[in-house]
């Protein structure tokens, strides 16, 4: 009996030997291989190079990584193994210029121009190209450095924030965005014409921030700030991100109506319906623009949003606000 | 003239005032005057002593003040009924009055609760005392679980008498009905929720009530229900989110299935299919994101050199602008190690160059492929941003399928979702199928009338992207065209007008441009700011000036500019000969003689009274021929400021009254009217707010106007009897169906 167990069990060790020897390692997804050729990571940038980035947002590789980002790091992760070989197989240059295509769309332009001079030193056949994007980038890094940045200019240790008065802001983007509209007209029907499109929008955005950060500080702070996000939405009814825009005016309608009621209770004398409902109305109108808006993530954000807003509203008593 | 004529003549003229007679010419006042109203002050009796005395202590809380006037009240009363004479009426009031003295609520709601005893109570105030009673967080609370007992009761006894009624005239088939139903009514009880609707709402009101009253006798015992139902809630809300993170992990969807198990390890850290859910989540993640990592390394395969025969010269070509990539990429040989991306570089340069098919096809070539450009094809492939006319066609495909099963199955053609209760429910339906199939023919005829499916927005959504990345495409045209009978299908004329203008070559678009400038009327019409809808009247008119719209749209905003008016607060005659306290002295003081129903001496028509800013008020006479159907003669008289808050005061309280005493009649809130008569109570009212979106348009309509003569009243059995019949099984049946209560209106805070 015991000679036999001793035989059942030296079988099933030796079965376990065989199988672990049989199995290879797990072979990984094809889908998540390293890249394997200079090529590969060239050709899928290529692809998406001439894209509107302004109107359309920018592709995602199959690992939901920004196409731009994702090619950025395998270039770099190139060099750095086969600095070598690539100077020896003369890709160094092209290299340099598919990662100033990179990082042009990812804003870091100092580091494109670079990248483009560079490719200009190493490659005769991309030199007039790569001038002229480094140039455009240099005038893009020298544009976007005008403005205002509340946060940067406010220091830690300062207990008072010197503010540029408006005039003095407004002057500040008007520059940035005259500098952005020359690129935009010098890069004719170039990529790079989406690229200051999109500076030219971000301008935007920020001096609509800046009132709407400083609205309770500044004369009609509030209606000034509501303009300038309505300018956004306005200017900006193409891009990608005209929806987000449409929601920050939403966003701020439902502030201002809920800080009017934080103000003036609605049962008080001072409410005044019509000056509420007006907020009301302008809120939800943007968001049920939003809201209508199929295909797009921020029509669910707009739903709830609105959904949020209507449950804010019902808290005032009826005979002040009637939806 | 001879006799005979004479006597002709005069018969003629006899019948000629006659007929004159018979077509009722009213008259119309040259101006319209509004009898102005005085009062003579009245005397205070004992009783009206007494009662300002009662209001003095109720209102500084003395109780035994308050106590003492309404005994003066009440004694006042006993001796004017000895007397013989009229008594003050006030005796209930004053106990109320004395009641709401007491320092404590729920004493106040128990003493009223006593006063609703009384057989003598003013309608109205026994109305109002009712409300506040039931206006009780514990009573409301209670309420809720009765009606959540009720609602249990009802779905049970209809799940039975359903399928017996229907079997009365079909008896054999009675023992397969009740079995089906029993098993739907099963089924349906599993799907509902632990802590349906109506015990939600009890719980929060029980809260409420702990809130107010947390030392009051029922509060032991109300705690106790609140821990119970508030243990349920947890456990449901915890069931919940375990079901979800189920459903999300089988669906591979593993950052929502984690979100989901750590929202229910919050609610009970120690549920054990929650964690086992979130670890397997947080593993399948953890994986997901090393090979994304491991996916940005470059690694060059073994024996494959940098930059292979064709390869720097195809790198190139693709970066350089103009590059000739389609020859660098034909030299490089089949069997080279970078054919694949040379195959993804010409689909890429076919791409940019608008030969759209060309580079599909190439794409998925590469797609097909077991190298690693594969998945750089699928992904671009697969991406409905940036390539979505596969992804529209694929959606269309749906729509036909959709609409082939609609034809064939009918409603069965929405299959259930994969879990069992929903498939036993489907199932039930399957038998229905013979019946759904005989009348397919129906169906097929319908279809292309019926507008477009839910799905269908899908594909709205890229056709709409195909065109804005390729608005001159190879499949523009073909996107333009569906898109167009969308909109069109849906409804939206303006939308397929605005796609058919972009169409090429373009279609008559004169139908179309009817549709679309109807369609905006309509809009316009239902806008309730006039200087929006005027705005909108005015764009109907320079968008479409050659259609039949733009005609009425051009009478309407000449109406509305000669009706404009600050405001338009309008009290319809009907209303005014139901509620004569509001057209006589102490209301409008409108002379009796226009609403007596004799035309001869002036009368109101229909459209009644209007306030139309400042003290001004517009009355609405019938026109010269005395029909209601001929627009009104209107005249403006402006009333002295007393007698117009008098008016606004009357209407208040008439429609206040009103709306205790029938329920039909429930008080409308209209803000902007209310500032009206917040203004004018103010003695505000000449001060008029221009701002258009102040402008007050509110219409008070008469009872009979509003539900015609006879009006439905509630049933009292607490069921409805129902009479069915299908001409699909032939069948007939009568059986009581019990009504589940009405969801209160404060329901959606809970769903």
């Amino acid at each position: 009996m015991m000679r036999r167990a001793a035989l059942r069990d030296r079988f099933l060790l030796c079965a376990q030997v065989a199988l672990l020897a049989c199995a290879s390692a797990p072979k990984v997804d094809p889908r998540h291989q390293p890249a394997a050729s200079v090529l590969e990571v060239i050709a899928v940038l290529q692809q998406h190079v001439p894209d509107d980035t302004y109107r359309f947002p920018p592709a995602r590789d199959f690992t939901g990584r920004n196409v731009y980002r994702s090619a950025l790091l395998r270039l770099e992760n190139l060099e750095r193994l086969h600095s070598d070989g690539l100077r020896a197989g003369q890709l160094d240059g092209a290299i340099a210029f598919a990662k100033g295509r990179a990082l042009e769309r990812l804003r870091s332009y100092d580091l494109a121009a670079d990248a483009y001079r560079l490719a200009a030193e190493r490659e005769p056949t991309l030199a007039e190209e790569a001038l002229r994007s480094a140039a455009l980038c240099d005038r893009l890094a020298e544009a976007t450095a005008v403005g205002v940045d509340l946060r940067s200019d406010a220091k830690q240790d300062e207990v008072w924030v010197e503010l540029a008065a408006p005039p003095v802001v407004l002057g500040r983007f008007d520059q940035r965005v005259a500098l952005l509209e020359a690129i935009e007209r010098d890069a004719g029907s170039t990529e790079q014409a989406y690229v200051a499109q999109e500076e030219i929008e971000r301008a935007d955005v920020e001096r609509a921030r800046y009132f709407t950060e400083l609205r309770r500080s500044l004369p009609d702070g509030d209606v000034r700030a509501v303009a300038e996000l309505q300018r956004v939405a306005d200017r900006h009814a193409q891009s990608k991100n005209s929806a987000r825009h449409l929601l920050a005016l939403a966003d701020l309608y439902v502030d201002l109506a809920t800080e009017y009621v934080e103000l003036n209770p609605p049962e008080g004398m001072l409410f005044d319906p019509v000056e509420f409902q007006d907020l009301v109305d302008s809120g939800a109108r943007v968001y049920e623009m939003v809201a209508a808006r199929d295909g797009t993530p921020e029509r669910m954000e707009a739903s709830r949003r609105l959904e949020a807003f209507i449950a804010f509203s019902l808290t005032i008593d009826r005979e002040r606000f009637t939806p | 003239m001879s006799p005979r004529r004479r006597s002709r003549a005069l018969r003629a003229a006899l019948g000629g005032a006659l007929l004159c007679a018979c077509a009722g010419p009213a008259a119309v006042p040259e101006h319209a005057s509004l009898a102005p109203t005085r009062f003579a002050p009245l005397v205070p009796d004992e009783a009206d002593e007494a009662a300002a005395d009662l209001a003095g202590s109720a209102l500084v809380g003395d109780a035994d003040g308050a106590y003492d006037a309404q005994i003066r009240i009440e004694r006042y009363d006993e001796a004017q009924q000895q007397s013989g004479e009229r008594q003050s009426g006030l005796a209930p009031l004053a106990q109320d009055v004395a009641n709401s003295a007491q320092q404590s609520v729920r004493g106040y709601l128990s003493a009223s609760d006593d006063l609703l005893s009384h057989s003598d109570l003013d309608p109205a105030m026994r109305e109002r005392l009712e409300r506040e009673a039931s206006a009780d967080p514990l009573e409301r609370g209670n309420q809720r679980m009765r009606e959540s007992y009720l609602t249990t009761f009802a779905r049970a006894f209809n799940a039975v008498a359903e399928p017996l009624g229907q079997s009365i005239f079909t008896m054999a088939l009675a023992p397969i009905r009740l079995s089906v139903s029993v098993v739907r009514y099963a089924v349906e009880l599993y799907r509902e929720d632990s802590m349906p609707l109506q015990r939600r709402q009890a719980l929060a009101e029980w809260k409420d009530f702990l809130a107010r009253y947390p030392d009051v006798a029922d509060s032991p015992a109300v705690a106790k229900q609140v821990a119970d139902a508030e243990k349920r809630w947890q456990d449901f809300q915890r069931d919940r989110a375990v079901d979800a993170a189920e459903r999300a992990q089988g669906d591979a969807r593993f950052a929502e299935a984690r979100a989901f198990a750590q929202r229910a390890l919050r609610i009970d850290p120690d549920d054990a299919k929650a964690r086992k859910i979130e670890e397997r989540a947080s593993r399948e993640l953890a994986a997901q994101q090393e090979a994304a990592t491991r996916s940005v390394r470059f690694e060059l395969p073994e024996g494959v050199p940098l930059a292979p025969e064709g390869a720097r010269e195809l790198t190139l070509a693709l970066l350089a602008p103009g590059g000739d990539v389609a020859a660098a990429a034909a030299a490089i040989p089949p069997d080279s190690p970078v054919a694949d991306e040379a195959r993804f570089a010409r689909a890429s340069a076919a791409a940019q160059a608008g030969r759209e098919s060309e580079a599909q096809a190439l794409l998925q070539q590469v797609a097909k492929g077991g190298g690693t450009m594969a998945r750089h094809a699928q992904v671009e492939l697969a991406d409905p941003i940036h390539n979505p006319w596969p992804h529209f066609e694929a959606a269309r495909r749906r729509d036909r399928w959709h609409g082939a099963l609609f034809v064939i199955l009918g409603g069965a053609a929405n299959l259930p979702q994969a879990t069992p209760d929903s498939v036993a429910l489907w199932l039930l339906d399957v038998p229905q199928l013979a019946s759904t199939v005989a009348t397919l023919p129906l169906r097929a005829i319908e279809l292309p009338w019926l507008p477009p499916p839910p799905t269908a927005r899908v594909t709205a959504v890229q056709a709409r992207r195909y065109l804005d990345l390729h608005p001159r495409g190879d499949h523009s045209e073909e996107a333009r065209a569906w898109l167009e009978s969308y909109e069109g299908r849906r409804g939206d004329h303006v939308a397929a007008l605005s796609v058919a203008e972009a169409r090429e070559p373009a279609p008559d678009l004169e139908p179309l441009r009817q549709e679309a400038a109807k369609q905006t009327l309509e809009v316009a019409r239902k806008e309730q700011r006039l200087d929006l809808r005027a705005g909108m009247l005015d764009g109907v008119v320079q968008r479409f000036p050659e259609t039949k719209a733009a005609g009425e749209a051009r009478d309407l905003l000449k109406e509305e500019i000669q009706k404009a008016t600050p405001h338009r607060i309008t009290i319809h005659r009907g209303f005014l000969l139901e509620n004569p306290e509001v057209a006589g002295p102490r209301g409008f003081g409108i002379p009796p003689t226009l609403l007596d129903g004799d035309p001869r001496n002036g009368e109101l028509h229909p459209d009644g009274v209007a306030l139309v800013g400042g003290r001004q008020v517009e009355l609405a006479f019938l026109a010269a021929s005395g029909k209601e159907s001929d627009p009104p003669e209107r005249r403006d008289v402006q009333l002295s400021e007393e007698q117009f808050a008098r008016v606004v005061a009357s209407l208040e309280e008439t429609n206040f009254r009103n709306s205790l005493l029938d329920s039909d009649d429930a008080l409308e809130h209209d803000a902007r009217r209310d500032v009206v008569f917040e203004r004018a109570r103010l003695g505000l009212a000449d001060e008029i707010d221009t701002r258009p979106e102040a402008r007050a348009d509110y219409t008070y309509k008469g009872m009979r106007e509003r539900y015609g003569v006879v009006r439905g009243r509630d049933p009292w059995l607490p069921f409805d009897l129902v009479l069915q019949g299908s001409l699909a099984n032939l069948s007939l049946g009568a059986f009581p169906r019990w009504r589940e209560p009405a969801k209160t209106p404060d329901a959606p805070l809970f769903q």
